[in-house]
């Protein structure tokens, strides 16, 4: 059996219907903490051609 | 008697899919019970750098022109970072009759590095060629390259160094050069 762990021995994660990772294989994402999560998305979306999967929670509002 | 009331809200931050990742936004919050030592908070300063998503891209040049005119600001314009390998790479003759090119000390690469007020300093677009390129050191070739056939290979390298050296240099030409 091979003792390998570098990126090869990760299988792709497929999406499922919404464009999420499938709970199979590995994916790799980052996380950012934002002042402006409404302005962050919309950067990401709108300047780096994004698509976005699930937009910011309205109830959250700004944290104090 | 008297009730201590927790309300527990759980949040789900905002997903946006983005080439072949997903970037996760989220808000500043905690401690929580989990880690009551740690809270997440955005940069503090957009002159402190503290991480880097790199964003690996064919044309820079192309992307940076895009998304500058969808009113991303960027600190610089590209440009191509390490040594010269123009004055780094020497060619000499070895007893097989083959040729063996050292490479630069240090790896080229070109970027250019976005600038937000409220992002901060947090997004770099560099060349994918680089990864791919057949210039030794770019990829991490050993020091020294053995030819069968000397003058072509200097003739395409000279070429290739002109071309990383003009900007030109882009992904469409990065096919395997069996000389090199």
């Amino acid at each position: 059996m091979s003792e390998k762990h570098d990126a090869d021995s990760f299988s792709p994660a497929q999406l499922d219907a919404k464009g999420f990772p499938a709970p199979t294989g590995v994916i790799v994402t980052h996380l950012l903490i934002v002042t402006d999560q409404d302005r962050s998305v919309e950067f990401y979306s709108r300047v780096l051609g994004g698509q976005v999967n699930r937009a910011p929670d309205p109830s959250s509002g700004s944290p104090q | 008697m008297s009730w201590a009331v927790k309300l527990i809200v759980h949040l789900t931050p905002a997903v946006v899919r983005l080439s072949n990742s997903w970037i996760v936004i989220d808000s500043r919050g905690g401690p929580t019970d989990d880690k009551p030592e740690v809270i997440a908070a955005p940069p503090q300063s957009s002159h402190a750098l503290t991480s880097i998503l790199n964003i690996r891209v064919a044309d820079v040049w192309s992307i940076y022109r895009n998304w500058r005119a969808r009113g991303a600001e960027f600190l610089s314009e590209p440009r191509i970072w390490g040594e010269r390998f123009v004055v780094t790479y020497e060619t000499r003759r070895t007893p097989n009759r083959s040729w063996a090119i050292n490479r630069p000390t240090r790896p080229a690469a070109m970027c250019c590095v976005m600038k937000s007020k409220l992002f901060g300093v947090r997004l770099q677009v560099g060349s994918s060629t680089f990864w791919n390129t057949t210039i030794p050191s770019a990829i991490g070739f050993p020091t020294t390259l053995q030819s069968s056939a000397p003058d072509k290979a200097t003739r395409i390298l000279s070429r290739r160094l002109a071309e990383i050296s003009t900007g030109s240099f882009h992904g469409a030409r990065c096919s395997p050069d069996p000389y090199l």
